[in-house]
């Protein structure tokens, strides 16, 4: 267990390291210089080279990118995450405004879609080609590809601007009221392939020698679906694991819509003004939780299935290993 | 072999359709005539005789009508005619990139699922690498170096969509790999490669498969940002999802360029679902026979 | 059947909701703004954007100010004096001026902003570059300043369109960690009450201004980066203001129910297409025209600009004063554009392709991302040039890529817009010493007559003398057309019918004395 323990560890810092690492020198390779950038912000005519050296020293890009690369780790390492380009905050106070907005917003959208998609991807496994399977999968199908733009904004001009039921600029501070509209977006576009993953896997449990046994026995269906569901509970972990990264990473398009402080906008501004600090920020936030999921989702399996465990050679069991 | 034809059948016609559409769109929307007679007079035009690109400020945004079946757009261009154009590209990118994912991310998965140990360990590391990383850098990054095309558009697309089919089959893998069959298998002498086709692969695809589709229309989606990015097919050719982000602005004025795009799409991943449980039924027909 | 439950559930919250009713009716007068984007700080000699500046335009006076005409006005600066050699200011501050917390605006503080702007250390992009050739700041008495330059400007008294900070929070601390960075101490007629990061910043009657006292008691500014979804909640009244696209700005004259109106009147804006001029194809003026007059600007300006813009004649808009009438822009004229491309050696060759010396007439075209308008103008050139027989391949980039080339001049051609500024020195564009890499002239221009007028407007002080210069000047650059002037555009605003009293300027709304402040909001009729 120890040595499973450390491993993981291990791993887990060789792949945040080597993501941080990929993200710096892909940013450094993108054109663009978060001084210039700066520099043109500021309007009609070209700052003075006095000033865009200012900026350059305080933001330490007058130094070489192996000596900015080190310094970030070396500041990381006391849970530094250093200051933004674009406005000079600390990277970690932008991070704690928008990561619990960026959390609630998903979590609450991926939730509110498993309520609708689990329910459905099993009515549809029960009955393949009826009429709820095909109806299902065609609704889910338009609503994936009603891009979310387009969804968010009719959502917004029907409830906000219509009806009147719900504000314009959304916030958690609002309640039931000041959400559902982003975790609606959000979680529409998200049924299609969660109902489809769902009826994949309960069907083909369903279809497997063991459940047709179990048929054969008297087992009844609600029995027949939870076996089911507990035989594809591998790969449900591992899609959970697709998932839960992306509670973090956020919408540009949604937040944007409805004027959310989220993660996606963050980043994205990052990117777009070459602020460093702010994306390897974000980046270390977002690999904790695939580091972390993708451990939680191999524990859970292994804990379902012991068999699995960490066995190095086909067959060998090292049974104690996960629980 | 139970609803096999009907299904196959469907999706394959379907398929087929929007792929015969995306190759004779040159023929069919063009302003030149297919047939002049020697005096150059027009004898067989094109059923929709318009140039995607041609440009004509004082037809923006006109309603469908008799002369433009679809309406026109912002630039006064044949909605239609960008439509079928459009096929092409969104097609090509869609079926390249959850191509690409799929096959990578399921090879690549099952052989982790299946041999564990070290190669799992360093599969694991990519599918976290790639899952962690986030898209807009490398696209920043990419768009200065490589040209633009819609092809490496989708290729990309691949290379950071490849993760979730990985994972699902590798989850998948690793379940069959203890299973009495395939232990059987194993026993019986077959090889890594026959134990991977014919015994995981069969039975850990079809969770991947399922999300293929989505994978697909997310690439037709996800190209129009490229292009905007510097990376994907440059005007003025037409995609889908370049449609469908030029008329976002227009969604409530001029529905009618943003609707037929986003019916085309919807046709496009029905078909490709009913591909996959087309292929997903071929297999277990093929298993449960054997 | 528990996706059944869930929806009932959820709709039933949402009819609760209903009953409560989002919108209370605002007791106080309240003017809910819009921001496109989140302040990044708000220290006035920092601040470069636009959502900076016009929340601080509410909260810190300048010592001079432009007035609606751009005519400079007193701000904290009662007198202003400037010496016959044009190098030596001599300002004097309002009596009884006072700082949010009571403390009176003393000249020390005038002081130690402009030493602060002008030290090495202070990255104040937007504001540095008028402060060249400073020399020393001398504090006469408690409200008498004095600056001297090195040398003279003609434009120098635009310098002091200038904020003033608090000696006492600034001086011997850091400017970039400074908490007044997002604190400011105000001596407007406003105060910052709050600020609710990433979302809104709340302002208050600021109760020690001495000017005349708004009648909002407070501004709300909304951060609300979606233009869309600004637009909905501009018709039902929940924004007062927003900038609107051409297409908004339609939608809102036809739609009378709205809660808001259509404002529009001329800004500093143009848009152009650079061609770098030392790229073989484009190093005669005779093709650069050709180009010009291949695009059907009119048409562009009626269809896509819902005729909101007017064809370019030159670098210099309507809004500012050196502009000559008399210049017309070049027509829209095919046949007379593929005369002077066949004269500068362009033929057509069989396939419709114009060649020179067997080299096609080919190039590439960057576009930043970030602009609707520009990719469809982009897209109606393409096709023009197509038909000339100009293969031009449209190349869009993410916005900072984009600026590097253009930064570095290392592109063929570029779509650009330029916003500019009340100062009409048209050297940092126009001069050959301002080529790419080095400054702002990224076309690469270059006309020794040209280079000669510029140098002498540094200093001719002269408005009628400068105004002759600013004619020849603009008459070269018309004849040379070192890029497509393509249109001067129109600044569009949607406002609500609550507002009263809403100015105009080429700046804008609101970067102009009185601006916001003169603001009143009637009853008009209350949100829906």
């Amino acid at each position: 267990m120890l040595a499973y323990a450390l491993r993981r560890l291990l791993a887990a810092l060789a792949t945040l390291a080597g993501v941080l690492t990929i993200v710096f020198l892909l940013l450094a390779m993108a054109p663009g210089d978060p001084a210039a950038l700066a520099a043109r912000s500021g309007g009609a005519r070209p700052a003075a080279p006095e000033a865009i050296a200012a900026y350059r020293r305080l933001h330490g890009l007058d130094q070489s990118l192996p000596v900015r690369y080190l310094s970030w780790y070396a500041r990381a390492l006391r849970f530094d995450l250093g200051r933004s380009f674009q406005d000079g905050r600390e990277v970690r106070a932008r991070l704690a405004e928008v990561l619990p907005a960026t959390l609630l917003l998903n979590g609450c959208a991926l939730a509110a879609a498993l309520l609708i998609a689990v329910p459905a991807g099993v009515a549809a496994a029960r009955r393949p080609g009826g009429r709820f399977d095909r109806g299902s999968g065609a609704l889910f199908d338009v609503l994936f590809s009603a891009p979310s733009f387009v969804l968010g904004l009719l959502l917004l001009l029907v409830f906000s601007g219509w009806l009147g039921w719900t504000p314009f600029f959304s916030g958690p501070e609002l309640g039931f009221r000041g959400i559902v509209l982003p975790v609606a977006t959000m979680g529409l576009g998200a049924l299609a392939f969660l109902s489809r993953f769902v009826r994949t896997c309960v069907r083909q449990a369903l279809e497997d020698p063991a459940a047709l046994a179990g048929r054969a026995r008297g087992e009844g269906e609600t029995a027949a679906v939870f076996r089911a569901l507990r035989r594809s509970a591998g790969a449900f972990s591992a899609f959970a694991a697709i998932l839960v990264p992306s509670l973090i990473a956020g919408s540009v398009l949604v937040e944007r819509l409805f004027a959310w402080p989220g993660a996606g906008r963050l980043l994205a501004d990052g990117v777009f003004a070459r602020d460093v600090p702010v994306v390897l920020g974000t980046t270390l936030a977002s690999g904790l939780a695939v580091v972390a999921s993708s451990t939680a989702a191999d524990l859970f399996s292994a804990w379902l299935d012991p068999r699995l465990g960490e066995s190095r050679s086909g067959g060998a069991r090292e049974g104690g290993d996960a629980g | 072999m139970r609803r096999l034809p009907g299904a196959a059948f469907s999706a394959a016609a379907g398929l087929l359709a929007i792929v015969l559409v995306s190759l004779l769109a040159p023929l069919v929307a063009r302003s030149r005539p297919w047939v002049e007679n020697a005096r150059g007079e027009t004898v067989l035009a094109a059923p929709v005789p318009w140039d995607p690109d041609a440009v004509d400020l004082d037809e923006r945004l006109r309603r469908p009508s008799l002369v433009h079946w679809l309406g026109t757009d912002e630039l006064g261009r044949d909605v239609l005619s960008r439509l079928l154009h459009g096929a092409r590209v969104s097609v090509g990118a869609g079926a390249v990139a959850s191509g690409v994912a799929l096959v990578v991310g399921s090879l690549l998965g099952a052989l982790a699922g299946l041999s564990g140990g070290r190669t799992d360990r360093m599969v694991l590391f990519g599918i976290e690498v790639i899952q962690a990383l986030p898209a807009l850098v490398l696209v920043a990054a990419a768009a200065a170096f490589l040209p633009p095309s819609f092809l490496l558009a989708a290729f990309l697309i691949g290379l950071t969509g490849w993760t979730d089919s990985a994972r699902i089959v590798r989850a998948e893998a690793r379940r069959l790999r203890e299973a009495p069959f395939v232990s059987a298998a194993r026993a019986a002498g077959a090889g890594g490669g026959r134990l991977l086709f014919r015994h995981v692969l069969p039975h850990a695809l079809p969770p991947a498969l399922a999300t293929a589709p989505y994978v697909l229309g997310a690439a037709v989606l996800t190209e129009s940002g490229l292009s905007f990015l510097g990376l994907g097919t440059p005007p003025p050719s037409a995609s889908w999802g370049r449609s469908l982000a030029d008329g976002r602005d227009l969604v409530l004025t001029a529905p009618w360029c943003v609707i037929p795009p986003a019916v085309a799409l919807v046709l496009l991943i029905l078909a490709a679902r009913r591909l996959g449980d087309a292929v997903t039924a071929t297999g277990r027909s093929r298993m449960t026979s054997s | 059947m528990i996706s059944r439950r869930f929806l009932a559930t959820a709709a039933a919250a949402l009819l609760f909701a209903g009953c409560g009713g989002p919108k209370g009716k605002h007791p106080e007068s309240v003017v809910q703004r819009r921001l496109e984007g989140e302040p990044r700080t708000l220290n006035p000699i920092l601040a470069t954007t636009d959502p900076e500046n016009v929340v601080l335009a509410l909260v810190v006076r300048n010592l001079l100010e432009y007035d609606e005409n751009l005519k400079l006005v007193p701000g904290l600066a009662e007198r202003f004096e400037v010496s016959p050699d044009l190098r030596t200011f001599t300002l004097t501050l309002r009596d009884g001026l006072r700082w949010e917390d009571g403390s009176p605006v003393t000249s020390e503080d005038v002081a130690a902003t402009i030493r602060l702007l002008v030290d090495p250390k202070t990255p104040a992009l937007s504001r540095k570059s008028y402060w060249d050739g400073f020399e020393r700041v001398e504090v006469l008495d408690r409200r008498t300043a004095r600056v001297v330059f090195r040398e003279a400007y003609a434009e120098r008294d635009l310098a002091f369109v200038l904020p003033i900070l608090p000696a006492a929070d600034f001086v011997g601390r850091d400017v970039n960690t400074n908490p007044r960075n997002r604190n400011p101490l105000a001596n407007g007629p406003y105060r910052l009450a709050r600020w609710d990061a990433g979302r809104t910043l709340e302002l208050v009657l600021n109760t020690q201004y001495d000017g005349p006292r708004p009648e909002p008691e407070r501004v709300v500014f909304r951060v609300v980066p979606e233009n869309a979804s600004a637009y909905q909640a501009l018709l039902s009244g929940e924004l007062h203001e927003m900038r609107v696209s051409y297409e908004q700005k339609t939608r809102l004259d036809a739609d009378a129910g709205a809660a808001a109106r259509s404002l529009v009147f001329d800004d500093l804006g143009y848009t152009y297409v650079a061609w770098r001029n030392d790229f073989p194809i484009f190093s005669s003026p005779k093709v650069r025209r050709a180009l010009t007059m291949l695009i059907d600007r009119e048409t562009i300006a009626r269809t896509l600009y819902g005729g909101l813009a007017t064809p370019a004649s030159g670098p210099i808009p309507p809004g500012l004063w050196p502009y000559d009438p008399s210049i017309a822009p070049w027509p829209f004229d095919p046949k007379q554009a593929e005369g002077l491309l066949d004269e500068a050696g362009f033929r057509r060759g069989t396939d419709g392709i114009r060649r020179r010396d067997g080299k096609p007439f080919a190039f590439t075209l960057l576009l930043g991302t970030g602009s609707e308008l520009q990719r469809q103008i982009v897209e109606v050139i393409q096709q023009s040039f197509r038909k000339a027989g100009i293969e031009m391949t449209v190349r869009p980039m993410e916005w900072a890529a984009f600026t590097a080339k253009v930064d570095e001049g290392d592109y063929e051609a570029a779509i650009l817009a330029y916003s500019l500024d009340p100062n009409p020195d048209l050297a940092v564009y126009w001069h050959s010493s301002q080529k790419a890499p080095k400054g702002w002239n990224s076309a690469g221009y270059s006309n020794p007559a040209a280079d000669a007028l510029m140098d002498r407007l540094r200093t001719t002080f002269d408005r009628g003398e400068a105004r002759k210069l600013y004619g020849q000047l603009l008459r070269i650059l018309h004849e040379d057309e070192p890029v497509t002037f393509l249109h001067y555009t129109k600044a569009r605003w949607g406002i609500s019918k609550r507002l009263e009293n809403v100015r105009t300027s080429p700046l804008g709304l609101f970067l102009f004395w009185p601006g916001a402040s003169a603001w009143r909001l009637g009853p008009g009729h209350a949100p829906l």
